[in-house]
């Protein structure tokens, strides 16, 4: 019933994986048929789809004008900067340098696949190909595979323009809580847990499981395992780039199944909700310690406006009893933020996890009041394709044995596999990340064609127009 | 101690046996549940480095331990270790175990020598370290948290020395035990064992000869100490029969709790409290700066900061009472006792936890 609507975004995004991962082999041996600009017509499509078709295909060259031109605009601007910091060195301007290197090397490598292209047409217009049918076979060929390089180096010369997201390198939270409804969802919950960890542990992820809070209810039988339900579960991936590698988790993942406690055998619809906060690496770089004691940063806390609190053991405490547990809860008193934690039989860990996932929430929630100031300025693609906590992303439906992501519109099988963290589980997590950048790119595309469109009615009314 | 409702236990039942099990140790379903899950873990951990474990024999471990402490053994004794701040130590029974309203007022008390360190450290730069001395060690606890947590702000080894002592070789053999561990796992720097920064010995607090060539050892005469800590027995004989649980009454040593009935002999003061009236004695000959001693409750930390209030040049010294929390704000009532005509703040949040003694004017906050 889902599936239908998606099915053009999934075949467009089976052709726009991202340009990390190597092209797969069927590229190189496809004739020329392929038209050349198809990754951004497609990414223009999906955006388009129902509403302005047209625009897609009017598009004449493989990267929209505008990105090309900021490309280079940046381009040039690496040189500059480069010629500059062989005379001397300073510290701001080796940074900017930095985060314009990416795209330098992406150009570079567009443009010599460009250059290659042409060097090619010509070569098979030229008399001499005429005579030499070997020599035009093979000019062929390698016409072919360059197209199909050329749509790869596209994509990555138009991600590479797209803001970097300030917590892409950080490590993160992973917070599971059931949706609204009944106990089935909290089941799930620890599913959705179980199917990360699981994840974490095949790939050689390190994690630590920061929260892990169950509800009363007996132990069922579900899909990975022994199910418990639980009221929340956090779990902390603590490699860098963690963050970046789950941001297109964050969402309603829906289940639909048959509870084990159901006796009728009715399918149940459920929810679970996942929310992926930045987290602060434990070794800090001093920049990031800088940032830790930064007001203006997102990671800062005034402790003065935290409170806290501890459960204390009944009695005298002290020598007269031995409790084991020791839990602590923060309350970040500005944004009325609560954090509670007990799960570990250290008192001190239980208070740095705690406050751990007091920053984490608090930094994202001010990332979450920029993006929506932004949002309410311009109304931009982003705005209108923004995650917010009530979308539904995934649907695990256990009876079919399949699981949906409804961003790519990919579709796998082999469900168990999914909730072990397998393979598919990675497919569909990596369709997830590349309709994340194609969204990114639609919306950087969107913002350039505006800008020019501003710049041209703003040279008509100053100068007289160029056209 | 009051039954539990059947309805509790018919539902962590229906949950799993072992849950049943272990509730009436536990007393409640979350207590119960997280002790399972650590259990659980301990049983994994502890069998790995073989290999996968087999689940019978992993079920098995778990098992034994959940029986182990459905008969009201405590969990430390069970998995035979309790974290304390940074640091993992050992237990077992015989010597008490650690708790978290130690590890608390530890952590303040660091936070605030780290804070005054210069003008603590100020006898460092003619070459003579911070010496602390913990008076009943037991695990050795409060002496390796306090060198872990010190031993930054006096860096290099010879520049922090603490001492722990105890009565009972059980304790000092477990508290050496903790050293090496912790160091072996790289919760404390290496100057701890091989600089031979901490060491602990058995002594008596109650005999001249065993504390005096306890502490004196490395200097040949009484040396004198910065820092004074314990952490003494101090509960009464109808206290240890009323007010403890019953795994610390069943499982934990009586000489860690109750002081013997012996040595309140001769002293005006009560009898849960003579070790503070020793301690306060030893301080003329150790001639500490700062001293921090462990209370049961508010009325005893009243009669020790009262005790304190008369020590010889009563007017050089800080007395403080702390809660269990001394760095939280609470609304437990008073923030200030007047006793002996001297105001003497109350700090933190909890219950009474122990008593500040100082004459650092650093350290006046
Ligand atoms: C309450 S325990 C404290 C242990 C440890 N400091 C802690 O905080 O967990 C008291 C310790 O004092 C020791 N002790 C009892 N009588 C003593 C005495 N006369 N002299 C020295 N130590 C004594 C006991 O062996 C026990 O280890």
């Amino acid at each position: 019933m889902f599936a239908t609507q998606w099915v053009c975004r999934r075949c467009t995004l089976a052709l726009t994986r991202s340009p990390i991962r190597p092209a797969r082999p069927a590229h190189a041996t496809k004739p020329l048929r392929r038209p050349l600009q198809r990754p951004l017509q497609q990414l223009q499509l999906a955006r388009y789809a129902g509403t302005d078709s047209s625009n897609g295909a009017a598009a004449a060259s493989n990267l929209p004008p505008a990105l090309l031109q900021r490309a280079r605009g940046m381009a040039a601007e690496h040189a500059e900067l480069q010629a500059a910091l062989a005379d001397s060195f300073d510290p701001k301007a080796a940074k900017r340098l930095g985060e314009l290197s990416r795209v330098a090397t992406a150009l570079a490598e567009w443009e010599a696949a460009q250059s290659s292209i042409a060097e090619l047409v010509s070569m098979l217009s030229s008399p001499d190909s005429e005579a030499d049918p070997e020599l035009r076979a093979l000019a062929h060929d390698e016409l072919a595979s360059t197209h199909a390089q050329v749509e790869t180096l596209s994509t990555a010369l138009s991600a590479s323009l797209t803001p970097r997201d300030p917590f892409a390198e950080l490590p993160c939270l992973v917070e599971i809580r059931p949706g609204p409804g009944g106990q089935e969802g909290r089941y799930f919950a620890d599913a959705v847990f179980k199917m990360y960890r699981a994840y974490c542990a095949r790939v050689g992820l390190r994690v630590n499981v920061v929260k892990y809070e169950t509800l009363d209810g007996p132990e069922a039988q579900g899909g990975a395992g022994n199910e418990v339900p639980i009221a929340e579960a956090v779990l902390e991936i603590m490699d860098t780039g963690a963050y970046d590698m789950f941001r297109g988790e964050a969402g309603m993942h829906r289940v639909q199944r048959v509870p084990s406690t159901e006796a009728k055998g009715r399918t149940h619809t459920s929810a679970v909700a996942v929310w992926v906060l930045p987290s602060f690496p434990e070794t800090l770089s001093t920049e990031m310690e800088n940032d830790f004691n930064d007001p203006s940063s997102d990671f800062y806390i005034d402790p003065k406006e935290v409170r806290s609190e501890k459960m204390r053991a009944g009695g005298a405490g002290g020598q007269h009893v031995n409790k084991t547990e020791s839990a602590i809860r923060l309350t970040h008193v500005p944004t009325g933020t609560v954090v509670s934690i007990q799960d570990s039989r250290s008192q001190h860990r239980n208070r740095e996890d705690a406050w751990k996932l007091l920053r984490s929430r608090v930094a994202e929630q001010r990332r979450e009041a920029r993006e929506e100031a932004a949002a309410s300025l311009r109304n931009t693609v982003l705005s209108r394709e923004r995650i917010t906590r009530g979308d539904k992303i995934r649907t695990y439906n256990y009876q079919q044995d399949r699981c949906t992501d409804h961003r790519s519109g990919v579709d796998v099988h082999n469900l168990p596999n999914v909730l072990e963290g397998g393979e598919m589980l990675d497919r569909l997590m990596a369709s997830a990340k590349d309709w994340l950048v194609a969204r990114d790119i639609r919306a950087l595309v969107a913002e350039e064609e505006a800008k020019a469109a501003e710049a041209e009615s703003g040279g008509k009314n100053g100068k007289k127009g160029r056209k | 101690m009051p039954r539990l409702p059947p309805a509790l236990l018919r539902q962590a039942h229906s949950i799993s046996p072992q849950l049943h099990a272990l509730l009436p140790a536990c007393r409640d379903l979350q207590s119960a549940r997280s002790e399972l899950r650590w259990i659980r873990e301990h049983a994994l951990s502890s069998s790995s480095g073989a290999g996968q474990p087999s689940n019978r024999h992993g079920n098995a471990a778990v098992a034994r331990l959940v029986a182990r402490r459905a008969r009201g053994e405590p969990l430390q004794y069970v998995l035979g270790s309790q974290p304390f701040g940074a640091l993992d130590l050992r237990c077992r029974p015989g010597v008490l175990i650690p708790r978290p309203e130690t590890e608390a007022y530890v952590v303040h008390l660091a936070s605030l020598l780290l804070r005054a360190r210069k003008a603590l450290g100020a006898a460092a730069a003619d070459g003579r370290p911070l010496r602390v001395v913990d008076v009943c060690t037991g695990s050795g606890c409060i002496a390796l948290l306090l060198y872990q947590l010190l031993h930054r702000g006096f860096p290099g080894a010879g520049s922090l020395r603490v001492l722990g002592l105890d009565v009972a070789p059980e304790a000092v053999a477990l508290a050496r035990e903790n050293l090496e561990r912790n160091v072996r796992r790289g919760a404390l720097p290496a100057t701890a064992l091989e600089g031979g920064d901490v060491r602990f010995a058995q002594a008596d607090l109650f005999s001249d000869g065993e504390w005096n060539s306890a502490v004196g050892q490395r200097g040949g005469e009484i040396a004198g100490v910065d820092v004074l800590v314990s952490n003494p027995p101090y509960i009464s004989t109808q206290g240890f029969d009323r007010d403890t649980g019953r795994s610390v009454r069943n499982f934990e040593p009586r000489l860690a709790l109750v002081p013997g009935a012996g040595l309140s002999q001769g002293t005006a003061c009560a009898p849960e409290d003579v070790f503070y009236a020793r301690l306060l004695k030893v301080s003329r000959v150790l001639r500490p700066r700062v001293m921090l001693f462990e209370v049961g409750d508010m009325e005893q930390a009243r009669r020790v900061a009262q005790m304190a209030t008369g020590l010889e040049q009563s007017e050089q010294w800080h007395v403080e009472i702390w809660r269990d929390d001394p760095d939280l704000d609470g609304n437990d009532g008073l923030r200030e006792e007047v006793l002996n005509g001297r105001r003497i703040p109350v700090r933190g949040s909890g219950h009474g936890r122990s008593v500040f003694v100082h004459r650092v004017p650093e350290l006046v906050t």
